[in-house]
């Protein structure tokens, strides 16, 4: 990822690992991650469940407790490294140049507190300003999210709110610092396609506008389709294949990334069998050597014991597989 | 029974042939009873009632035998309540379930045990509707060693055979459920559904929970077991891509009514109502490319105090006055299909 052009990327992680130390055994959750992240891009990391996706969005908020810890690589968000900070230092950033939007927007708000009081608590750790400004500040962000009567919303109680609505005030809260990366894990996972489209469309709209930097962590391929600039695929641990959302999708060079969209019945010809993928994901305790899809991969050879490295076969277009699809 | 059939409202009168299952203007209410304080204030004359939310509201259905019908919508939009309805776990409020041409309704009279059997149910949560104490072996053989379908004795051959066609190695038998994987508990499900030999099997989202790679495997272990046992499927999910794969007949329900329905070929060749072209819409889809959104406005509104007229209108782009005024009617707009809207685009 050295040929990125100018202008310099807001976030770089470079060779990321993490890991939890368990009685069991050491679990690579994050295994040799790279990726970069330009103003104003959205990157979507896709993967099924345990394939680390969620684990590197908290390694880069430094979100991660014991028994878990970056074992190697470098985190640095606008040319600082993060991965070296203290404890204090590392709760300045979060919530204020660097913030975070969860899936489950009930358990994210604190459900004793109004809306207002919890956009005051946000603003105030960080910067220090009268009740007053805080909610003139939080009204114009709820505005800006699309709910509407937003000042008597700020009187509301999490409770009060659709989950729709909850979301949304999620996002206003995440954006009020005027943060340069946001990470969204599964923010739409929850709600219903209706809801999904205008969640989708308005976080579009705020990032043309306020150039800010989206990471995009979901196990839904088509939504990174409708969402993303670019994307990376996570399995077992390691991106193991990114590029542009359009070449990633339309020519997958990686049997993984061919297999999950092989996998989405919408396209499919109807009461067809799906191409399935055999098996289900390796152990994280007990991971295949070398490339760790071998085990389930229709192309694997006794080379892939071997661990592939990481190639360019494009603009931006890595992939981790020695037998690579529909290669030219 | 012909006699019934006779009353039946045009509407509904689609298939010609003796269909396997007929729900018939079913509906179900829920009732949040007024608490004691506000009891106490409706006496010194202030307004309150029991809220009633009418969580399925006059659904009148046929599913064919050996075929697939898939249920549709958002969250609230009584899409499980019908499930659990058909399946016998809940009563209807009004209206029946016939399957094989006998009354098979929960709280209805004169049903024995043995003809429920027919019936059988795969939930959403594997984990949750598994018993997390119970080997694999007795969640799979209890209902049929119960309802005398085989000796005791012959469990561990019966539930080895009823693992191997849900694709499970027989060595698991003795295991917990904790011991597997999202994917295989479901499969496990499956293959306890399947042991008394239904003949109708009701599918509430099976598939929501799992991740892509196994959604795929087991919406095949569906497509194959409906083939070979010739199952008549009521599969309810959100997911349109999912329901087209599967499913011959699509019905897709707002806010408790039925709002379309038609063959899955015809409705995803043009849906004819305003939301079923809204969720088509607004589905992501790998091949559509990045876009911009064009979503509808607003939320699914409360069942406790639902529109007026059409329950979609305060969110449908082409709503005139009469929708807000005038329930429409569910009617034919060709092709056998039916549309819940006074403006249909065929």
């Amino acid at each position: 990822m050295n040929a990125m052009p100018p202008p310099q990327p807001v976030l770089e992680v470079e060779r990321l690992s993490t890991v939890f130390d368990l009685r069991a055994g050491t679990v690579r959750s994050v295994n040799d991650v790279s990726f970069s992240l330009k103003r104003g891009e959205i990157l979507g990391i896709v993967g099924e469940s345990g394939s680390g996706k969620s684990v590197t969005g908290l390694s880069v908020l430094g979100l991660i407790e014991p028994p878990g810890r970056i074992a190697a690589g470098s985190i640095r968000l606008e040319g600082r490294e993060l991965t070296t900070l203290g404890d204090a230092e590392k709760r300045k950033l979060r919530g204020n140049a660097i913030s975070m939007i969860f899936q489950d927007p009930m358990t994210t708000l604190n459900p004793v507190l109004s809306i207002g009081r919890q956009f005051f608590e946000v603003i105030n750790a960080h910067r220090t300003v009268s009740f007053a400004t805080a909610l003139d500040e939080a009204e114009a962000a709820l505005v800006q999210v699309g709910i509407p009567a937003a000042r008597e919303r700020l009187s509301s109680y999490p409770h009060e709110l659709s989950g729709g609505m909850r979301q949304r005030v999620c996002i206003a809260m995440s954006l009020i610092n005027k943060p340069a990366v946001v990470i969204a894990d599964e923010p739409t996972t929850a709600l219903d396609v209706t809801i999904q489209a205008q969640i989708l469309n308005m976080m579009q709209n705020l990032v043309q506008d306020s150039d800010v930097s989206l990471i995009w962590v979901t196990h839904d391929l088509s939504v990174v389709a409708g969402l993303c600039d670019r994307v990376a695929v996570m399995y077992a641990g390691r991106i193991v294949e990114t590029g542009p959302v359009e070449d990633v999708l339309r020519n997958p060079r990686h049997p993984y990334t061919r297999g999950l969209l092989d996998s989405i019945p919408g396209d499919a010809e109807p009461g067809r069998r799906l191409r399935q993928v055999p098996g289900t994901q390796p152990s994280p305790l007990d991971l295949p050597h070398g490339c760790s899809f071998r085990p389930r991969c229709s192309q694997a050879r006794d080379e892939c014991k071997e661990e592939p490295a990481s190639d360019q076969v494009g603009p931006d277009h890595f992939v981790r597989c020695l037998f690579k699809l529909g290669g030219n | 029974m012909l006699a019934e059939i006779d009353r039946l409202p045009d509407e509904s009168a689609v298939e010609t042939a003796t269909p396997h299952v007929v729900i018939r203007n079913a509906s179900r209410n829920f009732v949040q009873k007024i608490s004691a304080v506000e009891a106490l204030l409706s006496r010194v004359g202030m307004n309150y009632a029991d809220r009633v939310v009418q969580a399925v509201s006059d659904v009148s259905l046929e599913i064919p035998r050996g075929t697939a019908v898939g249920l549709v919508g958002e969250s609230g939009c009584g899409k499980s309540t019908l499930g659990r309805m058909a399946a016998g776990l809940l009563s209807a409020t009004h209206g029946e379930v016939i399957i094989d041409g006998e009354r098979m309704d929960a709280g209805h009279a004169g049903m024995s045990a043995r003809d429920m059997l027919r019936v059988q149910m795969v939930f959403q949560n594997p984990m949750a509707s598994l018993n997390p104490r119970q080997k694999v072996v007795d969640i799979v053989t209890e209902a049929a060693v119960y309802h005398g379908l085989i000796r005791r004795r012959d469990r561990q051959e019966f539930a080895a055979e009823l693992l191997r066609e849900v694709g499970l190695p027989p060595d698991v038998l003795n295991r917990l459920p904790h011991q597997f994987s999202g994917g295989q508990r479901q499969r496990i499900g499956i293959a306890r559904a399947l042991s008394v030999s239904p003949e109708f099997l009701i599918c509430d989202e099976p598939v929501a929970a799992l991740d892509v790679l196994i959604q795929a495997q087991i919406i095949n272990l569906l497509l194959e077991l409906k083939e070979r046992r010739k199952l008549t499927l009521l599969f309810i999910s959100h997911d349109l891509g999912v329901v087209r794969h599967i499913c011959d007949e699509v019905v897709v329900m707002y806010l408790g009514r039925i709002v379309e329905r038609a063959s899955t070929a015809d409705l995803f060749a043009g849906p004819a109502h305003p939301y079923t072209q809204a969720l088509f819409r607004e589905i992501p889809r790998i091949g559509s490319g990045r876009r911009s959104y064009e979503p509808i406005s607003g939320e699914i509104p409360s069942p406790l105090s639902p529109p007026s007229g059409c329950h979609f209108h305060p969110r449908c782009p082409c709503a005139i006055e009469k929708c807000s005024l005038e329930t429409p009617p569910l009617i034919p707009v060709g092709n056998g299909r039916l549309a819940r809207c006074w403006l249909p685009s065929v």
